[in-house]
């Protein structure tokens, strides 16, 4: 009776938490979504009985716990390939346009932290110093974090819960709670995300178990992970088997598993094969029962196979990002070496009227106001950005520089068009050099029909570390250049953030 | 002219290369390594994974024939080393020359100094000069197909390059020496510049 009566207390207070294998909302945004999708077991009187026997022989030591195999196939089962659902590939542009919109929600606590270095080679095990600089607090909003394009960490609260359905009234048996965290990084030398994940040591919890039950069955339920693709292997590719361990060695080891999602490149569009795809760390409970697995929130990719990503001696011919946040390039206007540039930067996105070339001589009515793009306003996943160009393939650049040298020095081509309202002193080259925002190396620079632009002299040295800046912020953050065979939209851009 | 090599194509938008009279070691320390720290490299590849107790930029240097030598860089943190009228000066003092080309991803420029004066500057985007002497070398860069400092003229050769390969033929011209494919394959001396 009394154990009758804890039964139905169970129920009546379950019953309002969490039902089993809860359906997903197909409207839901992934945020939304995946704070819910825990995972569940179906079990069967029998089962459970199971279940029960297994642990009374653990409790009389008539078992040897089998030896628990760490490994991990490296190769991924037909079985698995078959029995992993797929969605639909998104079309480009549709991808693009919610990455954007996602990077516009999730900009708080994702900030592209690009650094003035290469990201270190991928390995076996996550860098710990990447995972210490990336596993903030941040990483534990749902989303997670995207620390740079590279690399993505979120650490999550979730379960697997045992239900058994006595006379058809679902019954919690117990929960076992446990913390997940994952780390993905994007490879600057091929088309793929390492996807990283554990369970975190010690964070396992088994919550509603009897007494016997929590020491004797909870623990040695099998949990299995493994990353999957969103899309099918036309788009996305995952490797690497599943891991399965018992509860017990999840809660007391810090091993890391690994598993690779590749963006096919037969997918890709444009000069540049883009490709986008989306993965997302899938687990169950294993043992007696029927799992429904539970799964992290889809986050979505972008790869690439660009060939003039080079950085001297190194080359980068291939690689994929996580593509849910707005890139921007970070210049402090206080630095001792650029801040002549930042602080030209500020004034442009910022008071732009007050900047050079005029918009008409001195002493005529002001038609409108200057408009100059490129500023990073985080929350804004409309703002107008900047789109790079090169030198060799785009002929903007040439004409950049051309306008520049009309607004700077009234020489050249341009000349004419700058000859009352550009720089009304020229730049002593001797010290100094013709600055201009936007930059030479973007489709928005001076040359641009609709954008307008500001010049400004200053130290040639500060000119030239910031164009350096630059360099290192186009490999590191991968910006794309323009391509002319896709959608202005749908090209990659950046944006210029200043700060103290 | 041949095709002037295309150094943004083999490295990048971000590098400095420098042409100066002298061995390895002179050049070297005129742009402040010490030659106690200069190290022999096979490959640029391999220069890249070196390091020093002692900070600094990464500079490679070789000498490549008629008394040349040619340093590379890529770092630029603190400045083309290269691209510094004083390490220019000193580089080219007493008779000496030194000429250098660098490329970042909104700019292109060539100087070139003597008598440890910088003697012309040179945009190839904009055909812009400057220096104690600008048009010193305007008949000889003119009868090269570069336009005048004006941005008139020119050949179809020379404006149909891009601004760094046009830097490169610039340095060509104003050297009498073309830099070859062969002469960045190595092997090299490496050693971190103090500038």
């Amino acid at each position: 009776m009394i154990a009758a009566a804890a039964a139905a207390m169970i129920v009546a207070s379950t019953l309002a938490a969490t039902e089993p294998a809860a359906a997903a909302d197909p409207a839901a945004t992934p945020k939304e979504a995946a704070e819910r999708f825990e995972a569940n077991v179906t079990l069967t009187e029998a089962q459970y009985q199971q279940m029960l026997d297994e642990g009374k022989l653990r409790e009389a030591g008539k078992t040897t716990p089998p030896a628990v195999s760490k490994q991990q196939t490296a190769q991924r089962s037909t079985a698995v390939d078959t029995a992993t659902p797929h969605e639909p590939a998104l079309p480009p542009a549709t991808a693009e346009r919610q990455a954007r919109q996602a990077a516009a929600q999730e900009a708080a606590t994702s900030t592209d932290e690009v650094t003035v270095t290469a990201a270190p080679a991928i390995g076996d095990t996550p860098d710990q110093a990447l995972v210490d600089q990336c596993m903030t607090d941040d990483a534990e909003d749902g989303f997670g974090r995207i620390m740079n394009r590279f690399v993505y960490c979120k650490r999550f609260e979730t379960s697997v819960s045992f239900w058994r359905y006595p006379l058809g009234i679902p019954v919690l048996v117990g929960r076992n709670e446990f913390t997940l965290e994952l780390f993905a990084h994007g490879d600057d030398h091929d088309r793929r995300i390492r996807t990283f994940a554990r369970v975190q040591e010690g964070s396992v919890d088994y919550d509603v178990w009897s007494p016997f039950e929590r020491l004797f069955v909870a623990p040695y339920v099998p949990l299995e992970l493994i990353a999957n693709c969103v899309e099918d292997f036309n788009t996305c590719a995952a490797t690497r088997g599943p891991v399965t361990l018992p509860f017990v060695v999840w809660d007391n080891s810090d091993d890391w598993y690994y598993w690779d999602i590749r963006g096919q490149e037969s997918a890709g569009v444009g000069r540049d094969k883009i490709s986008y795809a989306q993965w997302y760390v899938q687990f169950r409970g294993l043992g007696p029962g029927v799992p429904d697995p539970g799964h992290s929130a889809y986050r979505q990719i972008r790869c690439d196979s660009a060939d003039y990503f080079r950085l001297g001696a190194g080359v980068y011919p291939m690689a994929c990002i996580h593509n849910e946040v707005t890139p921007h390039l970070t210049m402090s206007r206080s630095d001792l070496a650029i801040g002549e540039v930042a602080r030209h930067i500020d004034l442009a996105q910022l008071e732009p009227n007050r900047t050079y070339p005029l918009l008409v001589p001195l002493g005529f009515p002001v038609p409108r106001d200057k408009v100059i793009p490129g500023r990073y306003i985080a929350d804004d996943a409309a703002a107008p950005g900047l789109h790079r160009i090169r030198e060799a393939v785009d002929p903007e650049y040439q004409a950049n520089r051309d306008h520049v040298r009309g607004a700077c020095y009234k020489e050249g081509p341009n000349a004419a068009e700058y000859a009352d309202t550009g720089l009304p002193e020229r730049p002593d080259t001797t010290v100094d050099q013709c600055d201009e925002y936007p930059m030479a190396s973007t489709l928005e620079g001076a040359a641009h029909p609709d954008w307008d632009f500001s010049v400004r002299a200053v130290a040639k040295k500060a000119n030239s570390d910031a164009g350096n800046l630059v360099r290192d912020y186009y490999v590191n953050d991968r910006i794309l250049s323009v391509d002319f065979t896709l959608p202005l939209t749908d090209n990659d851009r950046y944006y210029v953030n200043i700060v103290d | 002219m041949a095709d002037p090599i295309d150094l943004t194509g083999m490295f990048g938008e971000g590098w400095c290369v420098t042409l100066t009279r002298g061995d390895v070691f002179e050049a070297l320390s005129g742009m402040e390594v010490d030659p106690a720290d200069c190290r022999p490299v096979p490959t640029l590849a391999d220069a890249a994974g070196l390091t020093w107790p002692v900070p600094g930029v990464l500079l490679v240097a070789r000498e490549i024939g008629a008394g040349l030598t040619l340093v590379l860089e890529f770092d630029g943190s603190t400045g083309w080393v290269g691209a510094d009228p004083d390490v220019l000066a000193v580089l080219s003092a007493t008779g000496g020359m030194a000429c250098s080309i660098y490329k970042n991803p909104n700019r292109e420029e060539l100087s070139y100094a003597a008598d440890a004066d910088l003697v012309t500057g040179l945009d190839p985007a904009t055909f812009r000069r400057w220096g104690s002497a600008p048009e010193r070398f305007d008949d000889t860069l003119r009868a090269a197909g570069f336009p005048g400092p004006d941005g008139d003229g020119g050949s179809s050769d020379i404006l149909g390059l891009p601004p760094s390969q046009r830097a490169v033929a610039a340095m060509t011209v104003l050297t009498g020496t073309a830099l070859t494919a062969a002469m960045f394959d190595g092997p090299w001396a490496a050693g971190p510049s103090a500038h």
